[in-house]
C-alpha cells in the first residue's frame, strides 16, 4: 500500500507505528548510531562541550524539560550548526531520519502533556458552544464575535475546542458575568416589549416628486456593484436592529445580470461589527421583483443592504455622477431625469450593462419569541414572580393608580425553578447544596429591598456564571472515574454534534441511566443527526478538522487576482463544508473526501473552476469531468488558498496541510532563520517556485525535510494561489516566457505521480491510513483533547470497524460515539 | 408663402412648414418654421433663450397689448451674427432679429398647453435666429441708399425680391448713435451716401408699431463687413474651443462590461475649421450635455477614445454639419443614449473648469 511506501514523509501521530514498544528499537536503530558517529566525541561522560552530554539525555519526551534539550538539538542540527564543520558531516538521509524521530517523540510528548487529566477534566466551552448553549437554553441570541463580548478563543492546529489549550483567565470571568447579566436580561427583560415591526421603502414620500418630474414610478433603490445602502449612521436608510434576537426578514427586490457577467450579490452587513449575516446571488427580472423570506437571529447593530461585488472606481468623476444624484431610480424606461455624468448603469435595450440589485422593500419583525422558547423561559421562572415590570401608568388628571400589590416570595417553587434551570444550564442535576447558594443570592437581593423578579434574575446570573456552566467536567473528585457518566456522555454526544447541551430527551435518557447502552446511543445519534441543530456540526467540524479560518488571512493580491473578492471567498468555504455536508447525508464513503466525481457549487464558485453555473440558487452538487481536475477537498478551492500566501502558492505548506489535515501528522517544523524565496533577478530566465525550492533542497539541512514535505505539495502547482487552474505559472520579474507548470513528483516508494489527478488516485489507495487519521481528527474534536500514542489502537479500531463497507460517514461516527474511546474518561 | 403652399394649406387646412414638430435625433426639413421677427429684449444667454418684441404690421393694437414672444434655442439651432455664427450672448439686447421656430419638441395640439400670453404663437422653438445683417446676407439681399434725408435713409433692397421680413424700398431712421463702419474704421454719417450697397443692423425706434426700425449700424463697404464677419467668427471659435462642439449621439453600440462605441453627429453652427480639426484629431472627447448644450464639469467628467471612423456628408440636412464619428468609450455614461446631446472635444482644444454660472449642477 503506498501509505507504507510514504512511511518515511508520514509516519507518525496516528496509527501502529506509534505503538510506544517502537520508540526504544528506533533509538538503538537510528538515533544511537549517529551520536556515536558524529556527536559523542564531544558530549559524552567525558568532555562536556558547551556544558552539554547527550549520553545521560531521558528519553520520556512527556517531561517538558527533557522535550527542551531534545529540541535544542533538533534546532542545531536543523541549522547545520552540529555537528561543527570541522568534524565528519552525516549524510542527508540519516540527519533526516534523526530529526524525524525527535520531532515524533516530541510531538507525542506534547500530546500526551496536552491530554493530561486529573480526577476531574475541565473543558471549557468555546465561546461559539457559549453562544449556541445559550441559545438552546433561553432561546436568546447571544454574538460572541461582538467586541466587548466574550475572549475569542486559541486554536491548536485549527481546533478551538482543546481543553488544555482554553484556559480560564480573570478576563473570562468579568466576561462571563456581563455575558450572563446580558442573556438573563434578554430572555427576562425588565421592562416587556412586543416585537417590533419596521420598514425599508424607497417609494415612501416620492409620490409628489414623481409626479412633478412625469414618472410613473414607484421609485427603487438602485445598488450597483459595490453599492450598499445603509451605513453607521441610524438615518442611513438601513436595517437598525435594537435588540439581539431572532427575526423575521422579507426582502422584495430584483437582481439582474449582465450578459456573461457576474449575478448581482446581496449581503446584508452589519456595519458595526463589519460582518456579513446574510449573502445570496439574486436573479430576478427587473419587472418580476422576487420576495425573499426567512427567520435568522440578528445582533443588535445597523444593518446594511449591499450589492457585494468588485465596484468602480470611487475616484472617477463619473462614480461622483451616480452617487450625487438626486433624482431618484424608478425604472430603466425612465432614465431621463438620472445624472448624465454618471457610469451608464442600463444599455438602450434595457439590459443591465453591471450586475444590478433593484431594492423594493425591505420588511423585519422582531425579536421573535417561539412557543418552545416562550416554554423554556417559563420552566426556568418561578410562576409566583412576575417577570416584567408593569406598563408605565398613562399621565393624565386624577389619582395615579397604584402599583398591584407585590406577592410575597414563594421560595419553594422558586428553588425548584432554580433546580431546573440549572439542570439544563449544568447539563446534570445539582444538589440541594449547590442550588443553596444562589437562593442565598436571591435572598440577600430581596433583604436589600429589591424586587423578586431582580433577586431571581441575580440568582439565575449565578448559575450562568458557575463554573458548571462554562466547564464541561468529567469526572468525580471523590471516585476515580475511567468511563464518562450518562450525563458527560450527554453532553459529549451534544457537544460533538450540535456544538451545545443536550435537549431535554437526551438529558432524560442520561437520567434513565442507560445511555451507555449502545443501541440507545445509536438511537440518539439518528436522532441527532436528523435534527436541524447538526448544521452546527456541519459548519464546525470541517473548519476545524481542514483549519478553514485560514482560507483569506493572506488576502489575495487583488492586482493579480482582480475577481477575487469577499464572496468568492466565502463561496470557497461554503463549498467544503457543503461537500462535507453532502458526504454526511448521502452517508457516503471517507473516500470521497479524497477523490469523487462531484462537487458542491454556487454561481460565483463554478466560474472560477471553469465550469457552467449550475441552475438553482445555492450551492448545487455539480458531476465532475476528469477534465475538470476536482473532485474532493484536495483540489477545492478553500485548501489550495488557505496554503497561499495572497500572492503565491505555497508548495511546502500545502504538503504540511496535507499531512496535517489528511495524515494526521505535523512534520518538523522549519528552521528559525530561513532564507526566504527571492524574487527572480530580472536578468535571470523566469523560475517556478518549485524550481527555486529545488534549490533549496539541494542543502543537506534542507533536504532532509524538504523532499517528504514538499511532494505532497508539488502535487498541487497546477492551481494557483486562489485555486484557480493553471498551465503556466505567472512569474513576476525574470526574463522569458513564464514557465510551464510541473506538478509531477515522485513518491519515496519510486511511484510517480504526474499531477494532482494521479496524486489522489494514490492516496485513495491507501483509505485506510487516512480513515484512521479521519477518525483521530474527529476523536480530537470530540473529546476536546489530543490525541496521544495510548488512543492509537482504538482509533485504529474504530476505522477497522467500517472498512468493510467502504467507510461510510455515519457508520464511522456511530462506531466512534459507540467505541470505547468515546466512552471512556 | 407661394402660391402652391398656399394651396397647400387650403387643401389640407393645415401648414406643413408651421406644424412641424421636432423629435430628438433628428433634424428638420427644409423650410420649415413660422418667422418672427423683432427686437431682443430679454435673455439667457446660457440657458438659450430670450423674447422679442415682434416688429409691427401696422396693427397698433397688437403692438400695444402683445406680450413678448419667448423663444428657446433647440440644440441644432443656427444662430448667426454680424455674418458669422455666434451664440446668444454676442448679440446686444435691442438688436432686431429674425427667427424661423417650430413647436416643442414632443408638442401635440390635442393636449392641454400651457397658457401662452396675448398674441404669443406656440411655435416658440428657434432653428434658425439671425441679426440682419446675416439673415439678409444669407439670401443674397442687402441694401441699396437711394437717398438720404436727415434722420432718414430712403433704400431699397437688392437681391432675390421675395421672402420673409421687410424688403423692396424702405426707410430706416438714423442719427449720430448709428454706427456707420467702413473699412476697418469707424466712420460718420458723411460716409453714407446714395448709391451705396449696404447692410444694417436694427433697433427699436418710434413708430415702432407701425414698422418703423432705427439703424444701429450700417457696413457701407464691403470691407468693413468682412472685417465685422471675421472677429465674430473669431469670437465663436474661442467659444467653443473652451465649451466644445455640440452634437448628438445617433447610435451606442454596447460591448458589455460597461464599454461601447458612441456615434455623435455634430451640429452646425461652428466654423468650418473646427470640424476639419475633429477629422484629423486621434482622441475625442465625449462630455454629457443637456438641450441648452450646458455640460456639467466637461473637463472631468467627459470620456475619451480614439476616433475610430469618421463620416461625411457632402449636403446635410439644415442643422447637421456633415460630420459623424465613432468614438470607442471603455466606461459608458448615463447620458451616452441614442438622441441625447453631448459636446466632443477634439485634440488641441482647451480642456478648463468653466463659470459656475455656466455649469449645470446636480
Amino acid at each position: 500500500m503506498m501509505w507504507r511506501l510514504l512511511a518515511v514523509i508520514a509516519i507518525a501521530a496516528a496509527g501502529a507505528d506509534l505503538a510506544p514498544a517502537a520508540v526504544p528499537a528506533a533509538f538503538e536503530a537510528v538515533v544511537a548510531p549517529f551520536f556515536r558517529t558524529y556527536c559523542d566525541r564531544c558530549h559524552d561522560g567525558k568532555v562536556q562541550e558547551g556544558e552539554f552530554r547527550l549520553d545521560t539525555l531521558s528519553r520520556d519526551f512527556t517531561l517538558q524539560a527533557e522535550a527542551e534539550r531534545w529540541s535544542e538539538i533538533r534546532f542545531r542540527l536543523n541549522t547545520g550548526e552540529m555537528p561543527p564543520k570541522s568534524e565528519p558531516q552525516p549524510k542527508a538521509e540519516e540527519l533526516a531520519a534523526l530529526v524525524e524521530w525527535i520531532s515524533t517523540r516530541l510531538t507525542e510528548g506534547e500530546a500526551a502533556r496536552l491530554a493530561k487529566r486529573g480526577p476531574i477534566a475541565h473543558y471549557r466551552l468555546s465561546r461559539e458552544e457559549y453562544a449556541n448553549t445559550v441559545q438552546d437554553l433561553l432561546g436568546v441570541h447571544y454574538d460572541p464575535t461582538v467586541p466587548g463580548s466574550l475572549n475569542e478563543d486559541p486554536r491548536w492546529h485549527g481546533f478551538e475546542r482543546i481543553g488544555s489549550v482554553l484556559t480560564l483567565s480573570p478576563s473570562h470571568v468579568e466576561r462571563y458575568l456581563k455575558a450572563a447579566e446580558e442573556v438573563v436580561e434578554s430572555a427576562f427583560p425588565e421592562q416587556a416589549a412586543a416585537p417590533k415591526q419596521s420598514l425599508f421603502d424607497p417609494n415612501k414620500g416620492k409620490e409628489k416628486w414623481l409626479e412633478e418630474q412625469g414618472l410613473k414610478g414607484p421609485v427603487r433603490t438602485l445598488l450597483w456593484p459595490n453599492r450598499r445602502v445603509g451605513n453607521a449612521n441610524a438615518w442611513s436608510g438601513g436595517m437598525v436592529i435594537d435588540k439581539p434576537g431572532s427575526y423575521r426578514l422579507r426582502i422584495r427586490l430584483s437582481g439582474m445580470r449582465p450578459p456573461g457577467g457576474r449575478l448581482p450579490h446581496l449581503t446584508i452587513w452589519n456595519t458595526q461589527l463589519r460582518t456579513s449575516v446574510y449573502d445570496a446571488d439574486i436573479l430576478a427580472t427587473e419587472d418580476e421583483p422576487i420576495t425573499l423570506e426567512w427567520t435568522q437571529p440578528l445582533s443588535a447593530g445597523i444593518y446594511a443592504f449591499w450589492n457585494n461585488l468588485p465596484g468602480f472606481d470611487e475616484k472617477s468623476t463619473a462614480f461622483n455622477g451616480l452617487i450625487s444624484r438626486r433624482n431618484n431610480f424608478t425604472n430603466s424606461r425612465e432614465v431621463g431625469h438620472l445624472n448624465p455624468t454618471g457610469f451608464k448603469l442600463f444599455d438602450d435595450d434595457r439590459q443591465a450593462i453591471y450586475p444590478l440589485l433593484i431594492l423594493d422593500t425591505v420588511e423585519w419583525e422582531g425579536p421573535l419569541v417561539s412557543e418552545e422558547v416562550r416554554n423554556k423561559r417559563a420552566g426556568a421562572w418561578p410562576r409566583s414572580v412576575a417577570v416584567s415590570l408593569p406598563l408605565p401608568q398613562p399621565k393624565g388628571k386624577g389619582t395615579p393608580i397604584e402599583p398591584p400589590p407585590v406577592p410575597p416570595l414563594d421560595l419553594k417553587e422558586t428553588r425548584a425553578s432554580l433546580h431546573r434551570f440549572a439542570l439544563h444550564a449544568w447539563r446534570r442535576p445539582a444538589t440541594d447544596s449547590e442550588i443553596d447558594r444562589y437562593v442565598k443570592v436571591l435572598e440577600s437581593e430581596v433583604a436589600r429591598g429589591e424586587s423578586s423578579a431582580v433577586a431571581y434574575r441575580a440568582a439565575l446570573v449565578g448559575i450562568l456564571t458557575s463554573k458548571n456552566f462554562f466547564y464541561l467536567e468529567e469526572g468525580s473528585a471523590d471516585e476515580r472515574r475511567e468511563q464518562v457518566n450518562d450525563w458527560e456522555l450527554a453532553s459529549r454526544l451534544s457537544y460533538l454534534l450540535w456544538g451545545s447541551m443536550p435537549d431535554d430527551t437526551l438529558l432524560a435518557v442520561a437520567a434513565a441511566g442507560n445511555l451507555h447502552d449502545p443501541a440507545v446511543i445509536r438511537g440518539q445519534l439518528a436522532r441527532m443527526l436528523a435534527d436541524e441543530k447538526i448544521a452546527r456540526f456541519i459548519d464546525s467540524f470541517p473548519q476545524q478538522w481542514l483549519q478553514l479560518h485560514r482560507v483569506g488571512t493572506f488576502a489575495p493580491d487583488p492586482l493579480l487576482y482582480p475577481a477575487y473578492d469577499a464572496w468568492l471567498e466565502r463561496s470557497m468555504v461554503l463549498e467544503t463544508k457543503a461537500y462535507f455536508e453532502t458526504v454526511l447525508r448521502e452517508n457516503r464513503s471517507l473516500r470521497e473526501f479524497l477523490i469523487s466525481d462531484w462537487t458542491m457549487l454556487n454561481a460565483r464558485l463554478a466560474p472560477h473552476y471553469g465550469l457552467p453555473i449550475p441552475e438553482g440558487q445555492g450551492f448545487q452538487k455539480v458531476k465532475l469531468r476528469p477534465d475538470d481536475h476536482r473532485g474532493g477537498l484536495l483540489t477545492q478551492a478553500s485548501i489550495l488558498s488557505l496554503s497561499s500566501d495572497g500572492t503565491r502558492h505555497r508548495p511546502v505548506h500545502r504538503g504540511v496541510w496535507v499531512s496535517e489535515a489528511i495524515f494526521g501528522r505535523t512534520p518538523p517544523p522549519p528552521p528559525p532563520n530561513v532564507e526566504p524565496l527571492e524574487p527572480t533577478p530580472v536578468n535571470e530566465p523566469k523560475a517556478t517556485i518549485r524550481q527555486q525550492l529545488e534549490g533549496h533542497a539541494t542543502h543537506t539541512v534542507c533536504a532532509s525535510c524538504h523532499r517528504t514535505i514538499d511532494p505532497l505539495g508539488f502535487a498541487f502547482d497546477h492551481f494557483d494561489a486562489v485555486g484557480a487552474w493553471r498551465t503556466e505559472e505567472q512569474v513576476n520579474g525574470g526574463k522569458g516566457a513564464n514557465p510551464p507548470v510541473n506538478a509531477a513528483g515522485v513518491l519515496p516508494d519510486g511511484r510517480p505521480f504526474s499531477g494532482s489527478d494521479e496524486f489522489k488516485v494514490l492516496l485513495a489507495a491507501d483509505l485506510d491510513r487516512f480513515a484512521e487519521a479521519f477518525v483521530g481528527q474527529l476523536a480530537t474534536f470530540a473529546l476536546r483533547r489530543v490525541m496521544t500514542v495510548d488512543d492509537a489502537p482504538q482509533i485504529k479500531a474504530i476505522a477497522a470497524a467500517a472498512k468493510a463497507d467502504g467507510y461510510p460517514l455515519r457508520a464511522v461516527l456511530e462506531n466512534f460515539v459507540t467505541s470505547q474511546l468515546f466512552l471512556q474518561r | 408663402m407661394n402660391f402652391l403652399s398656399l394651396a397647400l394649406v387650403l387643401a389640407l387646412g393645415a401648414d406643413p412648414r408651421l406644424d412641424y414638430v421636432p423629435k430628438l435625433g433628428e433634424f428638420p426639413p427644409a423650410g420649415v418654421g413660422m418667422y418672427h421677427a423683432g427686437e431682443l429684449v430679454e435673455i439667457d444667454a446660457i440657458n438659450r433663450r430670450g423674447a422679442l418684441r415682434i416688429v409691427g404690421n401696422l396693427d397698433l393694437e397688437k403692438y400695444h397689448s402683445s406680450e413678448s414672444q419667448p423663444f428657446v434655442l433647440l440644440p441644432y439651432a443656427m444662430v448667426r451674427y454680424r455674418g458669422a455664427p455666434a451664440e446668444l450672448r454676442d448679440i446686444p439686447i435691442g438688436t432686431v432679429l429674425h427667427a424661423y421656430c417650430v413647436y416643442p419638441v414632443g408638442y401635440s395640439k390635442t393636449q392641454k398647453q400651457p397658457r401662452l400670453g396675448l398674441y404669443v404663437e406656440p411655435q416658440d422653438h428657434a432653428i434658425t435666429l439671425e441679426d440682419s445683417f446675416s439673415f439678409y446676407e444669407r439670401r443674397g439681399q442687402a441694401w441699396k441708399i437711394e437717398s438720404i434725408e436727415p434722420g432718414k435713409l430712403n433704400v431699397i433692397s437688392t437681391g432675390p425680391a421675395e421672402g420673409d421680413g421687410p424688403l423692396g424700398k424702405q426707410m430706416f431712421n438714423f442719427d449720430v448713435s448709428t454706427r456707420v463702419w467702413k473699412g476697418k474704421q469707424i466712420g460718420t454719417a458723411a460716409d453714407l451716401a446714395p448709391g451705396q450697397i449696404v447692410k444694417f443692423n436694427f433697433t427699436w425706434a418710434a413708430d415702432w408699431g407701425l414698422g418703423r426700425m432705427h439703424a444701429t449700424d450700417v457696413w457701407v463697404d464691403e470691407e468693413s463687413r468682412s472685417t465685422a464677419a471675421e472677429l465674430q467668427r473669431q469670437v465663436h471659435i474661442r467659444y467653443l474651443r473652451y465649451h466644445w462642439l455640440p452634437g448628438w449621439i445617433d447610435q451606442v453600440e454596447d460591448q458589455g462590461g460597461g464599454k461601447g462605441i458612441v456615434t455623435v453627429t455634430l451640429f452646425d453652427n461652428g466654423d468650418a475649421s473646427l470640424y476639419e480639426q475633429v477629422k484629423s484629431s486621434s482622441k475625442i472627447t465625449i462630455a454629457a450635455s443637456d438641450p441648452t448644450l450646458r455640460t456639467w464639469l466637461h473637463a472631468y467628467d467627459s470620456k475619451s477614445g480614439p476616433l475610430l471612423e469618421v463620416k461625411t456628408i457632402p449636403q446635410p440636412p439644415f442643422g447637421h454639419s456633415g460630420l459623424t464619428i465613432r468614438v470607442p468609450i471603455t466606461e459608458l455614461l448615463e447620458g451616452f443614449r441614442p438622441g441625447r446631446i453631448v459636446r466632443i472635444r477634439p485634440d488641441g482644444f482647451p480642456a478648463v473648469k468653466l463659470p459656475p454660472e455656466e455649469r449645470i449642477r446636480s
